[in-house]
């Protein structure tokens, strides 16, 4: 079976069009899933934390991290869990298709 | 996610953001997903996904953040759409990543039977799934 997410990059594109400046900032992505969005935008932030939920999809991303990414971390915990115990602030999130 | 959650869930984004932050939210427009069957010059439309609950949540994640605007927590700094295309070698190849993917997809009967008739009639079997996305940069008050 081959399938393939977003080959035309659409999505990278429309985020690299918003109004902002990515370097140097702390990021949290919620619901990162197997990392496929953040490995297309973690190299312009300075550090991204990464939070999943499913088991599965956040070892597939722990299994596909390209080198030049010791940046990002991984955690696998939900969003309730993370945002009761975490005490750093972040300069930006990211809802990757989580909120809904 | 039920709408009371999300702004519950946009709220807690809100707190954990050091001020004059961003939050960007990515998720889908609400419009109906298409199959669509690539030929080479044009395309041709196979139908419609269904979702068993009628794409709400969509439609509720726009009031959630609608709402957490509302309350004075966040300023819309820019928007922009795009589409999301999910290319697979053929219908059924489709048909099982939805399967794992997306639990509330719903392929009805006439369109299985379309993407077999279409698929005969121009000898093509790649298959594209396309999702209208939204796409916002909130700023944190």
């Amino acid at each position: 079976m081959t399938v393939t997410l977003d080959p035309e990059h659409n999505e990278t594109h429309a985020l690299f069009n918003l109004p902002i400046t990515w370097i140097g900032l702390s990021t949290l992505e919620i619901g990162s899933g197997d990392g496929r969005l953040t490995w297309r935008y973690a190299k312009k932030a300075a550090r991204v934390i990464a939070i999943e939920p499913d088991a599965k999809a956040h070892q597939a991303a722990l299994a596909d991290r390209p080198r030049g990414f010791e940046h990002v971390k991984f955690l696998n915990v939900g969003f309730d869990d993370f945002a009761k115990r975490h005490k750093e602030k972040f300069d930006l999130a990211i809802l990757s298709w989580s909120l809904c | 996610m039920q709408a009371e959650s999300m702004v519950h869930a946009l709220e807690q984004i809100h707190s954990l953001l050091n001020p004059g932050a961003f939050l960007i939210d990515i998720h889908p427009n609400g419009k109906l997903v298409e199959f669509i069957l690539p030929l080479d010059q044009r395309e041709q439309r196979i139908g419609y996904l269904q979702e068993s609950d009628d794409y709400i949540e969509y439609r509720q994640a726009d009031e959630a953040i609608q709402t957490v605007i509302k309350k004075g927590l966040f300023q819309v700094e820019g928007t922009g759409e795009f589409e999301f295309l999910v290319h697979a070698d053929s219908f059924d190849d489709l048909k099982t990543y939805l399967e794992e993917k997306w639990s509330d997809a719903v392929i009805t009967d006439e369109v299985n039977a379309n993407a077999k008739k279409l698929e005969a009639e121009y000898g093509v079997k790649k298959t594209i799934l396309r999702e209208r996305i939204k796409i916002g940069l909130l700023k944190q008050l």
